[in-house]
This record gives C-alpha cells, structure tokens and sequence, in this order.
C-alpha cells in the first residue's frame, strides 16, 4: 500500500473567485491556492529572486517567444508575475517563463474532490 | 615581472615559463592608405576624374597625434616577422571607415571599395607566409545594399577573395547597429561567412551627425576616447535587443577599440534587465550575455586596461575573459616593448585562458582563414627558438 502524502482542506471550491490567492500557512510555509480558468494551482507565496509575496502578483498570459518584431500573446491564466520586478512564473510547474532563470518558485499539487479544494504537500 | 605569490599560484607556474611557446593573432591592426591619386587605378576612370577635378583625398590617419600608428606593408612585414611571434593580423582600414561616412554615398562606396581593392594588392594577402594578414573589408554604411552586393562580390570569386576575414561597418550617424536598416548587410555577411568588425571611425562624439556620445558633446579628445566605450556598449545592446543574433543565426561581432572594462558590468546589467523584461523583447530567447559569449569578441589593449596585475587577474576573471577577450591593437613602432606588455599581462593568467585569448578566440570570431594560422603555428611550435617570448 502506497503511502499517501498528507493534504489540508482548504476550502470548498465556491470559496474560490477566479485568479484570487487564498494564503495558507504551513509550518513556516506561506502557499497560495488559486482557481484560473485552467483548473487550481498551489504555489510558493515567496519569490525566489528577493522574495517578494508572490501571490500578491498578477495572474495572466504573457508573450510567447517568437521571431523578431512579432509579438504573439499566450499562456493565458498560465502565468504569475512577481509584483516587484515581474519575473514570469508557470503557475503549472514554479519554472520561469523563457528560461530566464534556473530559480524556480516551489509548485503544489491541488485536488478537488466532493466539492472540496485540498493542497497536496 | 615581480608577481604576488596569489598571481604565480593562479598560473600555475612563473608567467616567463609559461608564456613561451603562445601564438597571437592580433585582430586590430591598423593600416594605412595612401592619397587618392594613388587609389585612381582602383576605381572607374570616371570617378578617378571626378575625384581629381574636386580636391577630394582620402581622411587623415588621426585626429589628435601625429604620430603614425600604421605602416606600410614592408615595414610592418619586417617587424611581425622579425619579431617571430605573431602568427596573424586583421588588418583594420580605419582611413576607409571614415570615408565610409561622406555624405557622397555613391562616392563613399567608390572610395571604400578602392581602399580594399588596394590593400588586398599591396597587402599581400594571398602570401600565405607568416605572420598571415587578414583583411577586414571596409563597406560604407550609407548604401546597405550597395554594401551588401560588395560583400558578396568578393565572395563569388574565392581567389580574388582570399584573405578577406571581416566586414569593417562603421555605424551610420544614430542608427544604431540593431536597426533592420543594417539588415541587407547581415545578410550577405551570413552568408559569406565574414564577421562584423565594429570599430570607431573617429567620427563618434567628433562630428555633429557622428554617433552620439550621452550626455551631450565632449570638446577634448580625451574625453571623447574615454566616452567613446558607450557607443560599443550602446551598438551591443541594440544588436541583442532587436534580435540580430536570432534573425542571423551565425552572424558574428568583433568589437575592436572600444575598451572592454565596461562590458563586465554591461552583460549583467543586460541579464538583469532581460529577465525582468522579458516579454517585451520575447525574440531575445537566451540571456544576452550568452549570445555575447557564443558570438562577440572584444579586442583589448591588456596594458592599457590597468598596470597593476592584480586588477588585471580580477578583470580577466569578471569578462570570463576566455569567453570574451581577444587581443588587438599591438604598436609596431614600438614592438618589443608593446610585445612585453603582453606577454606580462597574458604571464599572469592560466594557460587555458591565456591561449583563448591569444589564438582560439580570434579563431573562433574570424573563422574561414584565420583557423588555419593554428596549424601553421603548431608547426612553428615545433622549431626552436622561433616563438619564444621576452
């Protein structure tokens, strides 16, 4: 028998509005919980660069890579952007956006099940 | 050389011993051109005329000493190969880079192409002896097109093309050298295979209409070649930030005579502000300083960035300077004692280091010909006596 990973009810899903952080702390972890219109994701709420609240950024899409002087916009709801110096997170894995940097913010798994909202640790 | 024990550990050994058997290639070299009366052979008759019958000549070696910093093909011979330690030189027209700039576009292309036309003749650069000289072909700006077609002209034919390693390009007035308006000359040098040599004209912070200098206009010459480094440092982020090096996937950079102090602080600045601004420039798709380190070469005077060694170690190490570093700018008036200084300042870094800066970097930004000077000095490597430094 595989031994499960401990998770914490964070609420029901109707507690979630769409893109809106709910903070939960753990020990001495901070993680935001969000609902986007991908599905819910749980991340680290400290940015790995100063270490900013990262959850008190925007969620959003952002521009993809592409050739010289095109710009194409995607990745829509997939992203975080740090409130102080819009370092570009994926909301799916902690990894910046176009490699910018090797420091990834720590992602968790969220569940949804009868209704209720679980964070994965 | 009295070297601080830190120094000698870090070499490895004593810095005499160590920089004995090095090649160099010396990717700025400046040569001169004569009076136009003697370029009349190399130009249609008619411009030969038209030239004559206005006065016209071609620009002064120097703005501010009268001293000669290059020399005939002879003289020069004479001194590298005496010397028996340089195994190559891109030869810089820096007369040509000026007159790349006359208002006259038509007669700029006329002038320039006569300048390269003369050098490739009275260079030599076919002779495949040593020290082999390169040439770094002058184009004008003015006319990227007309540019571009000379570029691929001496490409087409390969015998009348050897010895040809760069594309001089100065930069035309503001536009700085990420603007597409370059873009037909990128093109061509892509495809020929030929780097692009940046280097001053002498214009820069000297002419109103020249690239400007920030922060408004210098009187004095010295202030003009200090601040002179921004208009290197303001063309680097311009070529990184418009996506030069993503449009041409093998274009490559050589910066000659800017300094290289500031590219230290400049690459991080660029990383810096990449990752925070990202998705403006989503065509920058790996960090500028990496497009700097697979792409761009920066030729220094190492004597002249500091006489103390110790902040020369600590530069070489904070311009990853096997990464980054070539050298330039060797003063064959005063040879032996411009062939110490490097040797003391290359003495004081690791051997890998040293042959990077000295050889395989220039190797790898000049390609096509200058790869085979290793070859021909590995052979001389093994003949005693003839590659020994001070």
């Amino acid at each position: 028998m595989t031994q499960q990973r401990p998770r914490y009810e964070v609420g029901s899903v109707d507690d979630f509005e769409l893109r809106k952080f709910t903070i939960v702390k753990i020990g001495n972890r901070s993680i935001g919980i969000v609902k986007t219109n991908g599905g819910f994701y749980g991340i680290a709420n400290r940015c790995p660069h100063q270490g900013a609240p990262l959850c008190e950024g925007e969620i959003t899409g952002t521009m993809l890579p592409s050739d010289p002087d095109t710009l194409e916009y995607g990745l829509e709801d997939a992203v975080l952007r740090c409130p102080w110096h819009g370092w570009e997170f994926m909301l799916s894995d902690g990894s910046t956006v176009g490699n910018t940097s090797r420091k990834r913010v720590k992602s968790y798994r969220v569940e949804v099940e009868g209704g209720c909202v679980y964070l994965c640790l | 050389m009295c070297l601080p024990m830190s120094l000698e550990t870090i070499s490895g050994s004593s810095a005499s011993a160590e920089t004995s058997s090095h090649q160099l290639i010396d990717c700025d070299f400046h040569v001169n051109t004569p009076p136009i009366s003697e370029l009349h052979n190399y130009m249609p008759g008619a411009w030969a005329r038209r030239f004559e019958m206005s006065g016209f000549d071609v620009p002064a070696t120097q703005f501010t000493r009268k001293s000669a910093p290059v020399v005939d093909l002879g003289a020069a011979h004479d001194l590298l190969q005496v010397s028996g330690r340089i195994d190559g030189t891109l030869l810089i027209p820096v007369q040509a880079a000026r007159a790349g700039l006359w208002t006259d576009a038509a007669g700029a292309a006329v002038v320039t192409a006569a300048m390269n036309q003369y050098l490739m003749e009275n260079w030599q650069l076919k002779d495949r002896r040593n020290p082999r000289f390169l040439l770094a072909m002058a184009v004008s700006p003015l006319d990227p097109e007309s540019a571009a077609a000379s570029i691929r002209n001496f490409s087409a034919d390969s015998a009348e093309s050897e010895g040809i390693a760069a594309v001089l390009l100065p930069q035309a007035g503001s536009i700085l050298l990420g603007n597409n308006y370059y873009y037909p000359i990128y093109d061509a040098a892509s495809d020929v295979g030929l780097p692009i040599v940046f280097h001053p004209s002498g214009a820069e912070g000297s002419y109103l209409g020249g690239p400007p200098l920030a922060g408004g206009i210098p009187r004095t010459s010295p202030e003009r070649r200090v601040l002179r480094g921004q208009v290197a440092e303001a063309n680097l982020w311009s070529l990184i930030f418009r996506g030069v090096f993503e449009r041409f996937p093998t274009i490559r950079f050589l910066f000659g005579d800017w300094g290289a102090s500031w590219v230290v602080s400049a690459l991080w600045r660029m990383d810096l502000e990449w990752r925070d601004f990202r998705y403006e420039v989503p065509w920058v798709k790996v960090a500028p300083s990496e497009y700097v380190y697979e792409r761009a070469r920066f030729a220094i005077h190492p004597w002249e960035e500091t006489e103390d060694v110790e902040q020369f170690w600590n530069f070489a190490k904070l311009m990853q300077a096997e990464r980054t570093l070539v050298l330039g700018g060797l003063d064959v008036n005063n040879l032996e004692s411009s062939l110490h200084s490097v040797s003391e300042a290359l003495g004081l870094l690791p051997a890998d280091m040293r042959k990077r800066i000295a050889l395989e970097s220039a190797q790898e930004i000049l390609g096509g010909e200058a790869s085979s000077i290793e070859a021909k000095g590995q052979r001389r490597e093994g003949n005693a006596g003839t590659t020994k430094l001070p």
